[in-house]
């Protein structure tokens, strides 16, 4: 017995003594991260977006989308003055959305104030909780799940029985678990109004998650520490729309809501969802390997966009592949087919039901020639071109806005070759993005494309 | 006369039950005194025997470890022998413990110790014993995929009582310390809390 003992201690201090010889410190492993997730709200990827002018001022007309047709009072409508974001919890995904690890399986909420203080909205970001990622995985999308997004200065709004416009109570929504004045436009971005007229539109739903491609992909190696960029265009983007509805008391009543710009799908009057308006794109970098590209943009204030010249499987790539074309009439503008929106009684005096009988009248010629266009074909042609190109749009990694003297800074662009491209500010208005691709002039390509970006670069028009 | 036999039949009836109590009360007091020979009996036996077992319940992470991982169902076995007629055993245990977490970190930790059992000298049918043990553990995280042996300290405790000639059932906690405060940048160690349900059999009896 007393042999057994000294086998078992001998047993013991083998093992222990192996058990020392580790390299790695794998609990500061576990709970440290690798990767470092910021959220911007600019279509600008530098660090000082402050640039851009007037972005955060009520301008009537430009603000105002053209399917807010019901209610219009632009007198009491004032631009929001804080955003607030609810997020569920972020994925990351393979190219093609499959494959998905939970990287940052926390609930997250943040308030910005909309104006260039705030890190949202100023270039600085975000930062957001998550975990770590597989080393040598290929990533290629990030899903990020939204709870909910509220802008405040929503409005309500409704006919009285003498036909009066009279303003209501402003819309009140609870955001992270309190009552704050302001309308979830997450919940209108959930389908967009092709999803809506598909039969199984209830099983679509485009914020939970939003799928947001990583331009160019994310693998990271062990040891290395990466950063995750993810921008939603908000900024120099915002919108006000309206919601119809019939109210308690039974008056046709609207909530006037701000939202992002429907620039790449229209929304239409009567129109209820807006989704596939939430514009984003992602893009890493290793901080130890990025450079700072400025330079000079002549005569003209714009955008300065840069493309890396591979894409992630290593074909060449050009403006091309980012930018769409708003003068193809058969892609860029909504289908005129769809099925027309019911009538409904907006007010119970006499007038209101003769004017409901019109546009029930309306509506039936209207149906009959969807009923026509569902028969020949042309309706989901049409539909699923117009759709499918939208979907194609890509937004740039790269882009900075010029400031002063017409000067601009690229920051954090990973060494690699790029090709850098113009566009003025006068080709985009508000609440649009640079992205016309064939028309003459819009956009400037630089001369010296494609430059190889290994260090701190000037690069002029 | 028919209350005269009725009250007869009652002092029966009353005399039946006393008879009752005072036979059940003999009994319960054999039952007693026997249960506590032959517990006595076996605590003292199966003590002195080689001992094998499977426990099986909770793990915890605890302190800065359950900031990273949650708790999860696991279990391991266990090999115990005497040391002379000390109430001392000395044993080695072994277990696989896989935790996950909500988004996509895990941990596994496969400890492999000795330790040595101290019985406490309490004078019961169930045996307290307090242990401490070293070895080493098998970590491996996730989604690093990084695995390696660590040194392993542990604390415990644990009771059992006799179910049975060749079956004992237990309790047992245990603390694993997995260190490695030796390794260049580290500024963390493991802590796990092991709870569960023991089953002891008892070798050659």
């Amino acid at each position: 017995m007393k042999k057994f003992f000294y086998y078992i201690v001998l047993f013991v201090a083998i093992v222990t003594v192996y058990g020392c010889t580790g390299k790695n410190a794998l609990f500061d492993e576990l709970s440290g991260s690798r990767l470092t997730v910021i959220i911007k709200g600019t279509f600008e990827s530098t660090s000082d977006s402050t640039s851009v002018n007037g972005w955060n001022t009520t301008v009537p007309g430009t603000k105002i989308d053209d399917s807010v047709n019901d209610f219009v009072t632009d007198s009491s409508e004032s631009f929001p003055t804080t955003f607030m974001v609810d997020i569920a919890e972020i994925r990351l995904a393979k190219p093609d959305g499959s494959s998905d690890d939970k990287v940052g399986n926390y609930r997250q909420v943040f308030t910005s104030q909309i104006d260039d203080s705030d890190p949202f909205f100023n270039g600085t970001g975000i930062k957001l909780k998550c975990d770590d990622i597989k080393p040598g995985k290929q990533y290629g999308m990030v899903k990020l799940y939204i709870r909910k997004l509220i802008f405040d200065n929503a409005t309500q709004w409704y006919i009285d029985g003498s036909n009066n416009i009279v303003q209501d109570n402003a819309p009140e929504v609870i955001f992270h678990e309190e009552e704050v004045n302001g309308f979830d436009f997450n919940q209108l971005m959930v389908n967009t109004y092709y999803d809506y007229l598909k039969e199984n539109y209830q099983d679509i739903n485009r914020v939970f998650p939003l799928e947001i491609p990583i331009d160019g992909g994310l693998i990271v190696d062990e040891d290395e520490e990466v950063t995750l960029e993810i921008r939603l265009v908000i900024k120099n983007f915002i919108k006000l729309y309206e919601y119809d509805f019939t109210n308690d008391d039974g008056y046709g009543a609207a909530y006037h809501y701000w939202a992002p710009s429907d620039w790449l799908r229209d929304v239409q009057p009567d129109d209820v969802f807006i989704g596939g308006n939430l514009l984003g794109v992602a893009r890493a970098y290793r901080k130890n390997a990025v450079a700072t590209v400025s330079g000079n943009t002549g005569s003209n204030s714009g955008y300065v966009i840069a493309i890396p010249r591979y894409d992630m499987y290593g074909n060449e790539q050009n403006i091309g592949d980012y930018f769409l074309d708003d003068d193809d009439p058969l892609n860029w503008l909504r289908p005129t087919v769809y099925p027309p929106a019911t009538p409904s009684v907006k007010v119970g005096t006499v007038e209101g039901y003769l004017d409901y009988y019109l546009r029930y009248e309306q509506y039936k010629i209207e149906y009959n020639d969807f009923v026509d266009a569902v028969n020949d074909g042309s309706y989901e042609t049409n539909w699923n071109s117009y759709d499918g190109y939208k979907w194609s749009l890509r937004l740039p990694p790269l882009v900075a806005h010029t400031g002063t003297g017409n000067n601009y800074t690229l920051t954090n662009v990973p060494y690699g070759e790029y090709k850098f491209y113009f566009v003025a500010d006068t080709n985009v208005p508000y609440g649009t993005l640079p992205q016309e691709i064939n028309d003459v002039g819009y956009w400037t390509e630089y001369s010296l494309n494609p430059v190889y970006v290994s260090s701190d670069t000037n690069i002029s028009f | 006369m028919i209350s005269q036999q009725l009250l007869v039949k009652q002092k029966e009836k009353v005399i039946r039950v006393k008879l009752k109590l005072s036979w059940l009360f003999v009994a319960f007091t054999l039952l007693c005194s026997a249960n506590d020979v032959f517990a006595q009996r076996k605590k003292a036996d199966y003590f002195l025997k080689p001992q094998t077992g499977i426990w099986f319940g909770p793990v915890t992470p605890v302190f800065s470890t359950a900031d990273d991982v949650d708790t999860a169902l696991w279990g391991g076995g266990f090999v115990r022998f005497n040391i002379l007629s000390l109430p001392l055993k000395i044993g080695f245990d072994s277990s696989y413990e896989h935790f996950k977490s909500e988004g996509v970190k895990e941990l596994t930790v496969i400890p492999v110790y000795g330790n040595i059992l101290w019985r406490l000298p309490f004078d019961m049918p169930l045996a307290f014993q307090l242990k401490a043990g070293a070895g080493s553990a098998k970590v491996t995280i996730e989604p690093e995929g990084l695995q390696q042996w660590d040194p392993l300290g542990m604390l415990g405790f644990e009771l059992s009582f006799p179910a049975g000639k060749w079956i004992n059932i237990g309790l047992r906690i245990d603390y694993l310390f997995i260190y490695e405060g030796y390794i260049q940048g580290a500024s963390k160690n493991g802590h796990i809390i092991n709870t569960g349900l023991t089953l002891y059999l008892n070798i050659g009896m």
